[in-house]
């Protein structure tokens, strides 16, 4: 029979070898722990690459990024393009999941190495990037998703309210568009 | 609809009395006329792993019944999945047991490519496969080092977030998270491994396997406190925890040999030598050997799959739309509690009719009613580090 007390003094053994041992703790606002390549940290946009096309607004699915469109000769070219005039992305919905980022068709939106995020109220965490501030409070989604059996849905037309717009990648129009064509015709 | 009677009754009974009507005699009265005492123990205790309140009857110290209440952290993840597109639910899934992510994303997309016709390229299945074993290393060993925790020894559970961090370092590099990975998805997985990852991975897994050993079993298994503290307890016969409908760690502790990575094998797991890690006990030190021996099993699995690493793309073709047939879609896979499966409806448009998520916790827990009674309160503690459960995924 093993004498009592044998145990725990094997184990005063190993934590007096690790006493010895490389430290692996870092004392943290001083020192930085390393990211890499792929790390996902807050978002960024570079305004001037953007061409407005909105995916990333629609799939994002916490509703966190809003663009006002306008159109607009940014280049120079004589042709009025979509220009996002006012875009905002709110960190405090924000979950980093990265799927904004994979949509984009110009890498105009990406994940900085920035991680520390703090503010005395939510709305100071919503970052606006373009020239017009955008409210982050207007849900750029409102249109709630009804539940129709998928004949039905197909039959009412591509996507026309019966489906929230917030489509992978979709060529779909934004509720507020779609209002307006209607009105036009 | 509950009657407006029965549903004040839950409403007093919450606020007074926690556990009348539930009890068999509330007025239980020994010889000396001493009544047994109602006691709450959580919802907010350190000790409860998350989330989860007890209602125990205690007597003198030994608890005469136990009543798991949970729902405190409930977030509503199937509801929010049934409002979503097929690929933005892999994140939510990602939030339901937040110690073994991987496995969560992994039954989900098995779920989906259950109802869809796609190919999953084979390289694609191997690094599934790799990220799901470092997963289950990263969340075994901080929960022996909880286990220990809660017993008074707080070496243990440095050791335990030395590694937990060093792996998470690893899956930082590769999916660009160190919890929600959002790395598996629908048809394969987000990228390859990066420059040199292989190597990396083989040389963390070398050194811990040089690590285990002292840190983790020669420091916690002969100790003659831990030893008293969980030898006997929380013990459980074969039928028992069979008939609770037990998965994972619980369920093998008692000799059952069932693990869905051997028994229902998917992706790359068919390819891979590994054995069911059993032990005879069924009590709290029993679930430790299994943890330990477990995770000995996730360090050859990971050799083997570093070693032949099969060469190709690593994303298979889903079109650009994700728009799965009509019908039931299942996906069932061995996370580092228990059986996890996912049970999807699908009506054909591009968001689920309906999502079930089967976590193994919420199953487990029920294990608290049943052997925690005749224990003493201290030895709780240890029973919860048995069941190993996580807040987020018993509510989901
Ligand atoms: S990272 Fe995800 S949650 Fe954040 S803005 Fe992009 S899509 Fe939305
Ligand atoms: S997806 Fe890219 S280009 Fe399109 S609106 Fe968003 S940031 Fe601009």
């Amino acid at each position: 029979m093993p004498q009592l007390g044998q145990g725990i003094l094997k184990g005063m053994g190993i934590t007096l070898r690790h006493l010895f041992d490389r430290k692996v703790t870092r004392q943290y606002p001083e020192y930085k722990k390393e990211t890499f390549e792929r790390s996902r940290g807050m978002l960024t946009v570079d305004m001037d690459r953007c061409i407005a096309c909105l995916q990333c607004m629609r799939i994002c699915p916490d509703h966190c990024i809003s663009i006002e469109q306008t159109k607009r000769d940014a280049d120079g070219s004589g042709k009025a393009k979509p220009y996002a005039i006012g875009f905002v992305i709110d960190d405090s919905r924000c979950m980093y999941c990265s799927l904004c980022v994979e949509v984009c068709p110009v890498n105009c939106i990406y994940h900085t190495e920035e991680f520390e995020v703090q503010a005395y109220n939510r709305l100071e965490l919503a970052r606006q990037f373009g020239e017009r501030p955008v409210d982050p409070t207007i849900d750029p989604k409102p249109a709630v998703k009804k539940k129709k059996p998928a004949g039905k849905a197909a039959a009412a037309g591509a996507g026309k309210g019966a489906k929230a717009a917030d489509g992978e990648a979709a060529p779909k129009r934004t509720p507020r568009r779609a209002a307006k064509k209607d009105d036009a015709a | 609809m509950l009657s407006e009677e029965r549903s004040k009754d839950i409403e007093t009974d919450a606020l007074s009395a926690p556990a009348a009507g539930r009890l068999a005699n509330p007025d239980v009265r020994d010889e000396f006329g001493l009544e047994t005492l109602d006691m709450s123990m959580g919802p907010q205790h350190p000790a409860m792993h998350g989330l989860l309140r007890l209602i125990l009857e205690l007597d003198g110290e030994t608890v005469v019944r136990c009543d798991p209440v949970m729902g405190y952290l409930h977030r509503s993840k199937e509801k929010i999945s049934e409002n979503r597109m097929y690929p933005a639910v892999i994140p939510i899934t990602d939030r339901i047991d937040y110690m073994n992510n991987m496995a969560m994303e992994y039954g989900y997309c098995l779920a989906v490519e259950s109802l869809m016709d796609v190919e999953i390229p084979p390289r694609a299945d191997a690094i599934r496969a790799l990220m799901n074993e470092f997963s289950r290393i990263m969340s075994h060993i901080p929960s022996i080092g909880f286990l220990l925790l809660e017993l008074g020894a707080f070496t243990p559970i440095l050791y335990a977030f030395r590694e937990r961090e060093r792996i998470q370092t690893i899956m930082e590099a590769v999916t660009g998270a160190r919890m929600m990975f959002h790395y598996i998805r629908i048809g394969g997985v987000k990228a390859d491994l990066p420059e040199g990852m292989p190597e990396e991975m083989w040389k963390y897994i070398e050194g811990l396997e040089e690590r285990l050993e002292p840190d983790f079993v020669d420091l916690i298994a002969g100790n003659e406190i831990f030893v008293a503290r969980t030898r006997g307890v929380g013990k459980m016969t074969q039928e028992k925890a069979v008939e609770m409908g037990l998965t994972g760690v619980p369920l093998r502790c008692t000799g059952v040999e069932f693990d869905v990575r051997k028994h229902y094998p998917y992706g790359w797991y068919k390819n891979l030598d590994f054995d069911v890690v059993t032990d005879e006990a069924g009590d709290v030190e029993a679930s430790y050997r299994c943890r330990i021996g477990e995770v000995k099993q996730s360090i050859r699995m990971i050799k083997q799959i570093l070693e032949n690493l099969p060469e190709g793309e690593v994303m298979g073709d889903t079109g650009r739309r994700i728009r799965p047939d009509e019908g039931d879609g299942f996906g069932r896979v061995e996370s580092a509690r228990g059986e996890y499966a996912v049970h999807i409806v699908s009506d054909g448009t591009d968001t689920p009719y309906r999502v079930h998520y089967r976590t193994p916790c919420t199953v487990n827990m029920q294990l608290l009613q049943e052997i925690v009674p005749g224990h003493y309160l201290p030895d709780i503690m240890p029973i919860m580090g048995l069941i190993d459960p996580v807040s987020g995924a018993w509510d989901k």
